[in-house]
């Protein structure tokens, strides 16, 4: 059907209202700084957890004179001075850090107990190394595909790895991690004279009981005392 | 996720992580949570609960994406979490108090995002005030923005706003106002009142977005919305929304009535109203008035709706006759297309009507008749499709036509019969001739032509096996062939159409003799068509005799048209003695006619001197010159062409899936199975960027004589969308059906590999069928047929199914058959090739990636070549491997080794989701040139990219490029990017993938723009270009890109095993993606493996390096 169209005045629409409302910001007013991390050790026992954690006997304490006098009692040589056995940390760490899946939620955590630990046994003493899941299947500091076998400290220098003990298995995780991966690897360390504590943000009923029973676990929470450290420390030196 | 799927996943992982729960609570205030946020909530309100809650509700299924910087609740859990939250205000308070200091210095929209949140949750006084006020402060902002930060912004975070939030009026607002501001296809939201979408509208609306024009008129049932082109319409411009919005005002009986009109672009829409005038309103607020006239406004009655009908005419030839060779696909493409067609164009209004020629049937008589029978039917509310299949070619221009064509060729469409005895091909002047009659009728035609044309393609002989759509031109010069008509029975009549006929004859003029209608028992119309179908010209002798003729002034009206409709053709009227001028036919008044005034010889013969002077006189039609090739042209009016290769290409047929197709209808089916909304424009991107990505010398094209045709759909919207789901039943003689076949994409069943669905209840939802472990049981396909496709059903439960039960079913894996491989030639070194095929595969079994198979449908081919072993992939020219001589060159286990890699290339290259339920656009690549002064200009990133090495100081330089992904849907999407290069490698570009939120937008690489190299070492081989693939595979689910990584082919034969693999997968596509690499991963999953839909979409980017020659 035939029709006719003709253009009518355009309609204008009243917006002024809406210029009169502020604009959000599109940054915020104080420059962004970095999110304050509340540590998962009981602020201010860090330093005395890991030097308690972390300290193997060394011979440099006073002359042992009780063994000096006996020697010479006895009409023996003295071709070196006896000295006291006190704890020490100049043996350095060798700090394992997993940065598989399972940690990312420790990622920060991770980086704190580095400052921590270069704080209290010396910068040049703590050695950093990354794994994933296992050290048994390469360790390094660089990218993944430059990683080599993880080789032990040597000088009887302490082993610290920071682990989920593959408890924390992401849904999507690809690999899985064998309870005899951490046994095989402190033999390893202990046949070079090294000790391996292991640290991990899983409490200890999570923990494979395999593990808990040969290896020095420690709980990586506000609740873990000095005197845990002491005693867990101490009952791992006399395991065989 | 439905709401029940997040309910159970809270409280299953309540009774596993009672503390990670709580913590899961608290901080679903949050829009982001990251580890110190988390660790001072649990340290504030949750004492009790140690790190290891931290870590459960890192790892559980309640968090949607995480990295190391930040976690993200899912949505669907969130809002449970929040609702929980909200039931104990002063935990609320107190984790808002936690939140608001943590995110203290966040950016602000972030806290504006928490702070709403909050609000919506909490009974704090004055909130909704306040919430508007928030609200409309990110309206200003978007408003004022230069980027379109704040709009991704908001295309995320307003889904996720508590619900009372994010539907009140200034939040739907607001996501409008996003749409517009991101070039999102701009939907305005059903819900909302029309009137106030009214008020609102101009201050959302972009104003430079495109428009789109409506035709408008009056029926007798009131007012039209359709075709501009419509006898009668008028007019409009509407911005291109989805829905289109009108406000409509009349006055109807003395009252006023108003109505906001939505409808889709495309698409038809009628208004009932009885009114002589109507106001409208596009969304801008311009306005119009639409009165009837004067004398139109009485005829006011019922009629019924208009129906539109899509003619269409399909012509498909594998089987030629003689001496031409036969093809394989055309059947193929012919009969899936109208299969597909005749399924998906079934709504109200669009009715498909089809005529289909296969093989001997498609003569040119046949398919010049069908054209015009439908152009007589076809009115302008009608659609026409032409699709051929077959050989294209070209043939002599007749001397007489030379202007037309300054090559002296025609291009043709090869007809059944056209290279036999008397035939002829179709020239694009005769096709375009018989398409005006659709111009004429205002029907707007689409014509699709997979087939070659213009001169010679990029392959004068085709490699073996390899089929090319190109028939050898027709070499023989016919004379011109003379329709010639006469009235029998008159003696001075019949004495001068013999002399004629002498005359003609010995000039080299072929005849075609007249129809004799008095004959009985003969359809002479259909006669007379196909004869004047065939002639070039025609004479008809007009006496008072025929004149008196019905059939012959019938005749004379036939030639008459096709004069008009084809410049090219002659008609030549001789009026013999005793006519009177007056009893000339009106319509041979605009033709000259020649007189013989007596009965003589001699008057025959001055006669026949002017018939054969005009015959031998070029038609007066002046052409461009200046076109370097010949190609298929449009005709007038609205007509769409799509060809499948540029002039200078060739048009090819693969096999897929184990039958043999033509390159341009394959990915056209494809493309339009998968998006039959999406406009021409978009589609052919689609299908050119597949093409290219599979062949590299052919480039299908699209032209349209009105652009505006470009932005519709195929055949305007009347294809209906397809089904989103698969139901399977069981039908008594053929027992369980799944009503899904090859015409939805369904691959067919290859020796043990076949497609596997996952079944539901019917009522399940997208959320419930989430993973495996909620699946009732699986089905396996065990033959595809068209349109269903039989299945054998196993339940988890063990029991047998009932057969009155009907499942809803969702595609978990596919087939992965191995590749074809053609071993051309024979000897010793080919039959060691073949051996060691058949004891490549795990425990010296045959490979599972490739079989040997014949020529006709191989994807890859060998030969023994000179130097040792030789490769190339179906289409393409030997020249995968370049054997050196010495090095490996016949070592047979190498030779295998890279076989099996060139087709788990192939099939990562081709790797496509059956189903749509990730839109193919859902994520868009955007690619950008940088400058040399660091500044970037956009690249259309649809086919292939060509990126050139730049002479910058007097040296060559490699293009600098950036690689962008835009999620430009509504569904938070895992994407991975992969290059496939020349080289047979897979390299991901983006680690193992990343999530991109609604509306995010990353570039791959970072801040550094990507280079394009072309190595020296290739190039001083004589090397120039290098071809690179991005394909880009977007999940619901996250995958490991990095577990289809491959390295360029090998050098060396290796001992390493790639059967293996047996680590666990997450969901279905990293389940497919493994079985890519490793063919022992098993087919069928289950547990709590998650059922992820994807898609996938590539771009070619071919670099450039100039010769040797050309440097400075």
């Amino acid at each position: 059907m035939r029709s006719e169209l003709t253009p009518l005045p355009a309609r204008s629409p009243d917006d002024a209202w809406l210029l009169q409302v502020k604009p959000l910001p599109q940054v915020a007013e104080d420059r962004p700084s970095p999110l304050p991390l509340e540590p998962l050790f009981q602020p201010g026992w860090a330093r005395a957890l890991l030097s308690g954690a972390l300290a193997t006997p060394g011979a440099d304490g006073p002359l042992d004179l009780p063994q000096l006098i006996e020697w010479i009692a006895q009409g023996q040589p003295v071709e070196w001075l006896p000295m006291l056995q006190r704890p020490t940390l100049v043996r350095g760490v060798q700090l394992l850090l997993d940065h598989s899946d399972a940690m990312i939620p420790f990622h920060k955590d991770q980086n704190w107990l580095v400052r921590q630990l270069r704080q209290t046994v010396g910068k040049e003493r703590v050695a950093v190394v990354h794994f994933s899941g296992s050290p048994r299947w390469g360790a390094g500091l660089g990218p993944r595909h430059d990683w080599q076998a993880c080789t032990p400290p040597g000088d009887g220098a302490p082993v610290l790895a920071v682990t989920d003990l593959g408890i924390g298995q992401p849904l999507a995780a690809d690999t899985f991690v064998d309870e005899s991966e951490w046994l095989l690897f402190a033999d390893d360390l202990a046949r070079a004279g090294s000790p391996l504590l292991i640290l991990t943000p899983y409490p200890p009923r999570r923990w494979p009981l395999v593990l808990a029973r040969r290896l020095v676990i420690l709980h990586w929470e506000r609740t873990t005392t000095i005197s845990h450290v002491h005693s867990e420390v101490g009952k791992g030196r006399q395991r065989p | 996720m439905n709401q029940a799927t997040a309910q159970r996943l809270i409280d299953e992982f309540g009774e596993r992580s009672p503390g990670g729960l709580a913590l899961a609570r608290l901080l679903s205030l949050a829009v982001r949570v990251e580890p110190e946020l988390m660790r001072k909530m649990r340290l504030a309100l949750l004492p009790a609960v140690d790190a290891s809650a931290e870590a459960d509700l890192w790892f559980s299924p309640l968090v949607e994406s995480y990295s190391l910087l930040a976690l993200v609740l899912a949505p669907e859990v969130v809002d449970l979490l929040r609702q929980e939250l909200a039931g104990e205000p002063a935990l609320l308070g107190a984790a808002w108090e936690v939140i608001q200091e943590m995110h203290r210095n966040a950016p602000p929209a972030l806290q504006l995002e928490e702070e709403v949140t909050w609000l919506a949750l909490s009974a704090e006084p004055g909130r909704t005030d306040r919430i508007e006020q928030l609200l409309l402060s990110a309206l200003a902002a978007l408003r004022t923005d230069p980027s379109d930060g704040v709009a991704h912004w908001l295309a995320r975070a307003l889904p996720l706003l508590p619900q009372s939030a994010r539907t009140s009026a200034v939040a739907q607002l607001l996501e409008m106002s996003v749409a517009g501001v991101l070039n999102l296809e701009f939907r305005l939201p059903t819900e909302v009142d029309g009137a106030v979408l009214h008020r609102w509208l101009p201050f959302v609306l972009p104003p430079d977005l495109p428009e789109l024009t409506v035709g408008l008129y009056f029926t007798a049932n009131g007012l039209e919305f359709g075709d501009p082109a419509t006898p009668h319409a008028h007019s409009i411009t509407l911005p291109r929304t989805d829905p289109l919005f009108v406000r409509l005002t009349w006055e109807e009986a003395g009252e006023p009535h108003t109505e906001f009109i939505r409808f889709h672009p495309g698409e038809p829409h009628s208004v009932t109203l009885q009114a002589r005038a109507v106001e409208l309103e596009n969304a801008y607020g311009q306005r119009w008035q639409l009165a009837l006239l004067a004398d139109e406004a009485g005829a006011l009655r019922q009629q019924p709706p208009i129906a539109r009908t899509v003619y269409s005419l399909f012509a498909g030839i594998d089987h030629y006759p003689s001496p031409l060779r036969p093809l394989y696909g055309c059947v193929n493409d012919v009969q899936q297309m109208v299969a597909f067609l005749q399924e998906r164009i079934t709504g109200d209004p669009f009715q498909l009507v089809s005529h289909v020629l296969l093989n001997e049937a498609a003569t040119k008589p046949a398919i010049m008749s069908a054209l015009r029978d439908m152009a007589q039917q076809a009115t302008a509310h009608d659609l026409f499709l032409f699709y051929f299949c077959g050989y294209g070619s070209q043939a002599p221009t007749l001397p007489r036509l030379a202007p037309l064509t300054p090559d002296g060729w025609d291009e043709t469409l090869v007809c059944y019969d056209s290279r036999q005895p008397g035939g002829s091909d179709l020239t694009d002047r005769e096709l375009n001739a018989r398409l005006a009659r659709f111009t004429a009728a205002n029907c707007p035609a689409i014509v699709i032509l997979d087939c070659s044309h213009g001169g010679a393609g990029t392959r004068p002989t085709p490699a073996p096996g390899d089929s090319i759509r190109r028939a050898p031109r027709a070499e023989r010069r016919r004379g011109e062939r003379i329709f010639l008509s006469f009235a029998r029975g008159e003696e001075f009549t019949t004495a001068a159409a013999e002399r004629l006929e002498k005359a003609l004859a010995a000039n080299g003029y072929e005849l075609i003799p007249g129809v004799d209608a008095q004959q009985p028992g003969v359809d002479w119309q259909r006669l007379l068509s196909a004869a004047v179908d065939r002639a070039d010209c025609a004479v008809v002798l007009l006496s008072p005799r025929s004149l008196a003729s019905e059939f012959a002034l019938n005749e004379i009206d036939w030639l008459v048209e096709r004069t008009q409709e084809d410049s090219g053709f002659l008609l030549l009227p001789i009026a013999l003695p005793g006519l009177d001028t007056a009893e000339t036919p009106q319509s041979l008044s605009k033709v000259q006619i020649i007189h013989i005034e007596k009965q003589s010889e001699a008057a025959i013969d001055a006669a026949i001197a002017t018939v054969l002077s005009a015959l031998q006189t070029p038609v007066g039609v002046t052409v461009n010159r200046e076109r370097p090739q010949r190609s298929w042209e449009l005709t007038t009016g609205r007509q769409v062409l799509i060809t499948a290769c540029r002039p200078n290409e060739d048009a090819f047929e693969l096999a897929f899936d184990g039958r043999i197709y033509g390159l341009l209808s394959y990915y056209l089916f494809d493309s339009l199975r998968r998006n039959s909304a999406a406009s021409l424009r978009e589609l052919m991107a689609r299908v050119r960027t597949y093409v290219t990505a599979r062949l590299y010398d052919q480039s299908p094209q699209l032209e349209a004589n009105d652009t505006r045709d470009l932005d519709l759909p195929f055949l305007a919207g009347a294809i209906g969308p397809s089904q989103r789901y698969a139901t399977v039943t069981f039908q008594p003689d053929r027992g369980w059906v799944i009503d899904t076949g090859a015409l939805h994409g369904l691959p067919p069943v290859a020796g043990d590999e076949t497609t596997l669905f996952a079944l539901f209840d019917l009522a399940a939802d997208l959320d419930e069928m989430a993973t495996l472990s909620t699946a009732l049981g699986q089905a396996e396909v065990q033959e595809v047929g068209p349109r269903e496709s039989t299945v054998q059903i196993t339940l988890n439960d063990g029991a047998a199914p009932d057969p009155g039960e009907i499942f809803k079913a969702v595609m978990i894996a596919l087939p992965l058959p191995p590749l074809v491989l053609a071993l051309e030639g024979d000897g010793e070194r080919i039959e060691a090739v073949r051996k060691a095929i058949l004891s490549a595969g795990p425990d010296g079994m045959p490979s599972l990636y490739i079989r040997e198979g014949p020529l006709h449908g191989a994807a890859l081919f060998l030969r023994a070549g000179p130097d040792g072993y030789e490769m190339r992939r179906a289409g393409d020219a030997y020249g995968l491997i370049r054997p050196a001589p010495g090095v490996m060159a016949w070592n047979v286990q190498l030779a295998v080794q890279r076989l099996e890699h060139i087709a788990r290339w192939t099939q990562i290259l081709t790797l496509t989701s059956p189903n749509n339920l990730v839109p193919t656009d859902a994520v868009r690549i955007m690619l950008s040139q940088v400058n040399a002064a660091g500044e970037e200009e956009p690249i259309n990133a649809t086919g292939v990219v060509c990126l050139q090495y730049e002479l910058r100081d007097g040296q060559w330089s490699p293009p600098a490029f950036r690689i962008r992904l835009l999620n430009t849907s509504s569904l938070t999407l895992f994407c991975m990017v992969f290059d496939l290069t020349e080289g047979k490698a897979v390299q991901p570009l983006l680690g193992r993938g990343v999530w991109l939120e609604p509306g995010q937008e990353i570039a791959l690489g970072g801040e550094s723009p990507l280079i394009a190299y072309l190595p020296d070492e290739l190039w001083e081989q004589g090397v120039t270009q290098l071809r690179d693939i991005i394909k880009l595979i977007v999940s619901t689910g996250e995958s490991d890109a990095t577990l289809l990584t491959q390295e360029d082919l090998p050098t060396q034969p290796s001992r390493a095993v790639a059967y293996r693999d047996s680590r666990r997968t997450a969901n279905t596509l990293e389940r497919l993606m493994r079985r890519v690499i490793a063919r022992s991963v098993a087919r069928r999953g289950g547990g709590d493996e998650a059922i992820v839909y994807w898609n996938s979409a590539e771009v070619t980017i071919l670099t450039i390096r100039p010769r040797p020659d050309d440097e400075p």
